[in-house]
């Protein structure tokens, strides 16, 4: 393979899922990712990321368009041992062993990486002798990150691979996975925690309804929400009056809150914003914060929302987006 | 890509599963002791051999078809299960996965047969070694394709507990079929079309050679011919669910 090889590329991919193929989950994906990558894949549930990882991974085929992973087709990919995933349905026999489990998937590749190293790279070396059905859910998920991580493969894809972990569980995966993208392997991941996805990926692919939204670089997606977060205090002794009277000065002010005080609002004019409100005596205490991927994320796919079937509500991105 | 390493640690998972082990290898065999060896009947003359002969070999054939409607169940609901899905990212092909499988099954099926033989050696169990080898041979023949009786629950209800079911569901099956006890002469007439009535008459054919005892105390004798025809409708019928059952799945997905 030769460097300019995408590790995935999709091509105008369109997928019907569900009894008769009812629901359209995907509906003309096309992207190109380049070998070394580490994209995270946002989108609200029913947004049609699993759905479009289990393409990736050959486990369906596309019902319209062409996949095709590190030059080949994802089963061939899969196949000659190039591709690791850990999927949220991705289950575990409850009574084998921690250590026999990852033995038993080494024994299905070729080539795998040492079963002691994995155990290490996993954390699971003081737990190898445990069976999986006394393992706690966090530790389950760990065994799912070694089996992912066993071929030694060029591309790694993860469906929210840090659900049900604690903080400090979820910082340990996001370790592992830095030395995993050291060694120059391919990332793709599924997430609902916009933290992780602006940590720890360069690019960022949202989906909604089917459709990608935006792809880009981290600070560009972000940056498409357009606008900012502004908020100061209001002289004292300022009245609901004349807080309505300052708000209907400003250009295009959105989410307008007065707290004990304190006036918020969101708008895209956030320099002159400021400088009326500055002007105004008694403003004190002025902020500005840049919109975050979270508002980026209900921003897009709140507009995504409408064309859209029963899967996909306006209050489930919301809470998927808080 | 290790195939052996894959099916022993398949194989290894039995060790782990004990507490099934011992039931589906226990109870034919305790039930062998109690209703064929420690009967007054059980040395009297059947067929080539002794009546407790005849009872250690309907009770392998009970013991062998259960372990094989459990084996084959547990592994479609596994399949169906997120295991199923993580195998589906390995290399693994179908075949592999099939031989793995089949190897698990086979081993179930022979270990309560091999069991029961072993109980009726060393106890009052009596017939020529060839036509003993013959019936422990068809036992665990005939026993096998129950696992599709298996599998159309896996498939139907997708959960262990019914795959139980099934399995303790073949104690009424045996009894319709004059295995575990002989029925009378009227109820026979029906029983003849039980699934299991067939696979018994094979099995006990190198012993009875298709004679069966009845109720009444009159002997009925069935052919080669019918056992063998019924045995192949009813596993081409189980064969035939399973593949609707999963050809409608395919549809789904």
């Amino acid at each position: 393979m030769n460097e300019n090889t995408p590790a995935i590329s999709l091509d105008e991919v369109h997928q019907r899922v569900g009894p008769g193929g009812r629901v359209h989950a995907v509906r003309g994906v096309s992207a190109t990712i380049r070998p070394g990558e580490i994209v995270a894949l946002l989108g609200p549930n029913g947004a049609g990321k699993t759905t479009l990882m289990d393409m990736v991974l050959g486990l369906t085929r596309p019902a319209q368009g062409r996949v095709s992973v590190l030059g080949q087709t994802p089963r061939a990919a899969v196949r000659a041992g190039r591709v690791g995933a850990e999927l949220q349905t991705g289950g575990l026999l409850p009574d084998l062993t921690v250590r026999d489990t990852i033995r038993m998937i080494a024994a299905a590749y070729r080539d795998p990486a040492p079963v002691g190293q994995v155990l290490e790279d996993a954390q699971l070396t003081e737990i190898a002798n445990r069976r999986v059905k006394a393992c706690s859910g966090g530790e389950q998920q760990r065994i799912r990150f070694a089996l992912a991580i066993l071929p030694q493969p060029d591309l790694l894809v993860l469906d929210e691979p840090t659900t049900g972990m604690d903080p400090s569980a979820r910082r340990r995966f996001w370790n592992a996975m830095a030395s995993q993208a050291e060694r120059g392997r391919t990332i793709l991941f599924a997430t609902h925690y916009l933290e992780e996805a602006e940590s720890f990926a360069e690019r960022i692919i949202m989906m909604g309804a089917g459709r990608i939204l935006a792809d880009g670089p981290v600070d560009e997606v972000r940056s498409l929400a357009q606008f900012a977060h502004v908020s100061c205090r209001l002289p004292a002794g300022m009245g609901a009056d004349g807080a309505r009277c300052l708000v209907e000065a400003l250009p295009e002010a959105r989410e307008v809150h007065v707290d004990t005080g304190r006036l918020s609002l969101a708008t895209a004019h956030s320099d002159e914003t400021a400088r009326v409100l500055l002007a105004h005596d008694g403003v004190h205490d002025l902020q500005i914060r840049q919109a975050s991927l979270d508002d980026a994320f209900a921003a897009l796919t709140d507009s995504a929302a409408e064309p859209v079937g029963p899967s996909s509500s306006t209050t489930e991105s919301r809470s998927a987006a808080a | 890509m290790n195939r052996l390493t894959f099916i022993a640690l398949t194989l290894k998972r039995l060790t782990a599963d004990w507490v099934g082990l011992f039931f589906t290898i226990v109870l034919p065999v305790g039930m062998f002791i109690m209703f064929g060896a420690l009967q007054p009947y059980g040395e009297m003359q059947a067929g080539h051999g002794n009546v407790s002969a005849h009872t250690m070999v309907s009770m392998a054939l009970y013991g062998g078809a259960t372990a094989a409607v459990a084996a084959a169940g547990m592994t479609v609901v596994e399949r169906s299960s997120g295991w199923g899905r993580q195998l589906a990212l390995t290399p693994l092909s179908g075949g592999d996965l099939l031989l793995a499988r089949g190897a698990d099954i086979l081993v179930r099926v022979l270990l309560p047969v091999i069991a029961v033989n072993i109980a009726g050696l060393v106890t009052n169990a009596d017939m020529p070694l060839d036509r003993w080898l013959a019936a422990a041979v068809l036992c665990a023949a005939a026993a096998i394709p129950f696992g599709f009786f298996g599998m159309i629950f896996g498939l139907l209800f997708r959960s262990d507990s019914a795959v139980s079911v099934a399995a303790t569901s073949l104690v009424i099956l045996a009894f319709a079929s004059n295995m575990f006890m002989p029925l009378s002469e009227d109820l026979l007439a029906f029983a003849r079309f039980t699934p299991l009535y067939g696979p018994s008459v094979l099995a006990h054919f190198p012993l009875s050679e298709g004679v069966q005892p009845t109720n009444g105390g009159a002997l009925h004798e069935e052919s080669l011919g019918f056992a063998l025809v019924m045995t192949l409708v009813w596993f081409g019928v189980f064969a035939g669910i399973c593949w609707a059952l999963e050809h409608r799945q395919k549809g789904r997905a």
